[in-house]
């Protein structure tokens, strides 16, 4: 049984989340696998690079986001699943050492007259460092089953 | 414009890959315990959306980002660092159907738009759709990427 429905996500809400510490170790093995570019498998490849050192491939970080946010709260809330991302943005590097945290903003929440048993969830995901700089921007929509389907929203 | 779709490659969401990614990076019951799965809406182990997303990532770098048949280049040249360059981001992610354990998609990209960047000389500013098709057709996940690219990257060269 899930602990969160629907009704408790309130728009305007903001939380944080867990936190994950990047190894280059991890960088590089999830690059060779899914983004292999040397300059987020090599360091000297990278430090030549735009990003300026070895950085982690930005689908990295939003499979980093997806986890943190499993561990934060999605596999305990009753989540049907996402119909996709309005949009996200990579806005700094992650390098080895970085310290990750999910920062998760409510920013729409709508009942279905058409599946009374959901609602439709806008949530803001951000990965912050500890210098508060944001490196990950996301919007995403998730399906959440509802505590009481069907019943009228205050 | 140039609208053909060019295929980047193939691969086949067995259960063992699905659940190899999910538990490290999304584990939902209905990515990692096949048990869970049966009962679930989809009736079965599906592949998380973020691993059809990375695996289109990886055929896109290794066929996108070859440097051509251009002349050689120095070994930090950003052909060479970064063969398809870094990405601004992300616009209108679509998981639009479950793909099941065992089910084989086709992995596509599409430039839609490519100029030359006006603050960095030497690079392409190119927008992209991207998708994933199951083998009968049906798209499964699109995309539209923003991203920075050396200049001679090949694909940045298919243009309007």
């Amino acid at each position: 049984m899930a602990d969160f429905f629907f009704e408790d996500f309130i728009v305007g809400e903001v939380k944080t989340f867990g936190s994950h510490t990047m190894t280059e170790e991890e960088i590089v093995t999830f690059a060779r696998e899914f983004d292999p570019q040397p300059m987020h498998i090599d360091a000297a490849a990278g430090a030549k690079s735009v990003l300026g050192g070895l950085a982690a491939s930005g689908w990295h970080t939003c499979a980093i986001m997806m986890r943190l946010i499993c561990d934060g709260f999605l596999l305990r809330t009753a989540g049907m699943g996402s119909p996709g991302v309005t949009e996200n943005n990579w806005l700094a590097p992650v390098r080895p050492g970085d310290t990750l945290t999910l920062r998760r903003t409510v920013l729409e929440a709508r009942t279905s007259k058409s599946r009374p048993e959901m609602g439709l969830a806008t949530f803001r995901f951000e990965l912050v460092k500890p210098d508060k700089t944001v490196v990950v921007d996301q919007t995403c929509v998730i399906m959440i089953g509802r505590r009481n389907p069907g019943a009228r929203l205050a | 414009m140039d609208a053909a779709p060019v295929e980047i490659g193939r691969f086949t969401f067995t259960e063992a890959e699905i659940t190899r990614f999910a538990l490290n990076f999304d584990p939902q019951p209905v990515h990692v315990d096949a048990e869970a799965a049966r009962h679930a809406p989809f009736g079965g182990l599906v592949a998380s959306g973020w691993h059809v997303v990375c695996v289109w990532m990886g055929f896109f770098v290794r066929t996108q980002g070859t440097g051509g048949s251009a002349p050689a280049v120095p070994s930090d040249h950003p052909r060479i660092v970064s063969p398809v360059g870094v990405g601004f981001g992300l616009r209108a992610l679509r998981w639009t159907a479950p793909v099941h354990a065992g089910d084989r998609l086709v992995f596509l990209t599409e430039v839609l738009e490519a100029r030359a960047s006006g603050s960095r000389p030497g690079w392409t500013i190119v927008r992209r759709r991207n998708s994933a098709r199951r083998e009968d057709g049906a798209e499964v996940m699109a995309f539209e990427l923003s991203h920075l690219a050396p200049e001679g990257e090949p694909a940045a060269r298919i243009r309007g």
